[in-house]
């Protein structure tokens, strides 16, 4: 005798939320994260201090030295993802209505995270600089942000050249170059920095160096003379993140400096409504960021190759 | 003037031929000498990861470490080529590398190139792959000092 087999007519569904972005914020490891609510971000600098004069018996006056400000203006700019389905199309797939706030949201915060690393990646570009000129206060005419001679004390006695532009393909000795020319590197007014030192480098890194990068900055010995690995105290944060122009590319942050960053002004916040003739469901993430460049370079090296 | 100093230097060079070494020249300790101050002043002058005498002016630079496994040192190769650098020959002093291998292209196919990779950010941003970050975003920059300097009373 036929029996009914009621496991063959019932159905059951399991919808997994799938796709998700990883480490979305990972900028925040590589930046500090500006939060202030304005309609425009103003980042000022000023070159200020140098070398001291020394004031002995003989001294009756001291010179006054030059400075310079710079600001760099940041304008709020607006974001805004969104989806509309017709209303009777989620009867049938309804996990797609439970799903959508959670994957607009993770969709939301990896925008915030490219749109950190693409500004990471227009720093090699010709003009980039916001203190490109050829005055006192500035780094020389047409300058990127990363740049080979970027000038200090420009038109004064004195004046010199940075260089926070690496074109070597990454590896242990790279990686201390980049090192040696943070510590090197001299403020506008001529003083030696002595940046990268106090265990706050963030290494940025495309996928197909990634694994070089955690062995080279995790690793308890160093090179083939197994020495201690130095660099383990000074790089905190191994970063990688697929570059888009050239996955070669490689940086290295000094987050306690900062000199770029993200602002959040509007965090991402997520709306699932149904538009008002009811036919139709909207689903949308919107915030407020924006990439932000300090009007000095100080606290970053990068590497590329043209 | 002490024992030594007074020893002439044929005694000093026949002293060392007997613990079983030859002390190096006048000439060729001059010469040495010669070389290293000028290295060192050309050294001192560079940055770490700079290629000693190459103008950057007249070439753009790439620089491999050969301490990097063999797969890697390859795979640069093959992508600097690609990008129309030549290998340098010989072994051009890097600062701060034991062992590089240098590859140069003029500098002006790298800037033509520089803008090449300028012009297709611009595209990957209207084609929506990049973020308007990538061309600076709403960012402009301005100058309220220099204040030059003027004596203090």
């Amino acid at each position: 005798m036929a029996t009914l087999n009621l496991e063959a007519v019932s159905r059951i569904q399991r919808a997994f939320v799938a796709g998700l972005a990883e480490d979305t914020a990972s900028y925040a490891r590589a930046c500090q994260v500006l939060n202030a609510q304005a309609g425009e971000l103003q980042l000022g600098s000023a070159a200020v201090g140098g070398l001291a004069n020394e004031i002995t018996t003989g001294t009756s006056s001291v010179s006054a030295a030059n400075m310079a400000t710079k600001t760099s203006t940041i304008s709020e700019e607006h974001y805004a993802i969104k989806h509309t389905v017709p209303a009777y199309k989620l009867i049938s797939s309804d996990f797609a209505l439970d799903q959508a706030g959670q994957k607009l949201a993770n969709a939301a915060i990896q925008n915030i995270n490219k749109q950190f690393y693409d500004g990471l990646e227009g720093l090699f570009t010709a003009g980039s600089h916001p203190a490109k000129g050829t005055g006192v206060g500035e780094v020389g005419a047409n300058k990127a942000f990363i740049d080979s001679a970027l000038a200090y004390l420009q038109t004064e006695a004195g004046a010199g050249n940075n260089s926070n532009l690496l074109t070597a393909a990454f590896s242990e000795t790279a990686l201390d170059s980049a090192i040696q020319a943070l510590q090197n590197y001299k403020d506008q007014r001529g003083l030696p920095l002595n940046m990268g030192m106090s265990g706050s480098l963030a290494l940025v890194v495309g996928p197909k160096n990634r694994k070089s990068a955690m062995e080279v900055v995790g690793s308890q010995l160093s090179g083939a003379d197994m020495q201690i690995n130095t660099m383990r105290g000074l790089v905190n944060e191994v970063i990688s993140f697929p570059l888009t122009t050239d996955e070669d590319d490689w940086f290295l942050i000094d987050t306690a400096q900062s000199p770029v960053g993200i602002w959040i002004k509007t965090a991402p916040v997520v709306e699932v409504r149904p538009s008002d003739d009811g036919l139709f469901v909207h689903m949308v993430a919107k915030w407020t960021s924006a990439f932000y460049k300090k009007p000095y370079e100080f606290g970053i090296v990068g590497s590329n190759v043209a | 003037m002490t024992e030594s100093k007074r020893r002439s230097t044929k005694t000093r060079a026949a002293d060392a031929g007997a613990q079983g070494f030859t002390l190096p020249s006048a000439d060729k300790l001059a010469a040495a000498r010669e070389k290293a101050t000028t290295r060192r002043h050309v050294e001192q002058q560079a940055q770490a990861g700079q290629v000693i005498g190459i103008d950057p002016a007249e070439f753009a630079t790439a620089i491999l470490d050969l301490r990097l496994p063999r797969l890697k040192q390859e795979y640069y190769r093959e992508r600097w080529s690609l990008k129309g650098y030549v290998k340098i020959e010989g072994e051009p002093l890097v600062v701060g590398y034991d062992r590089a291998e240098v590859w140069v292209k003029r500098r002006e196919d790298a800037d033509a190139d520089a803008a090449r990779r300028r012009q297709s950010i611009e595209d990957m941003v209207a084609s929506g792959r990049m973020h308007r970050s990538a061309l600076g975003g709403r960012q402009f920059t301005k100058q309220a000092l220099p204040q030059r300097r003027t004596e203090i009373i």
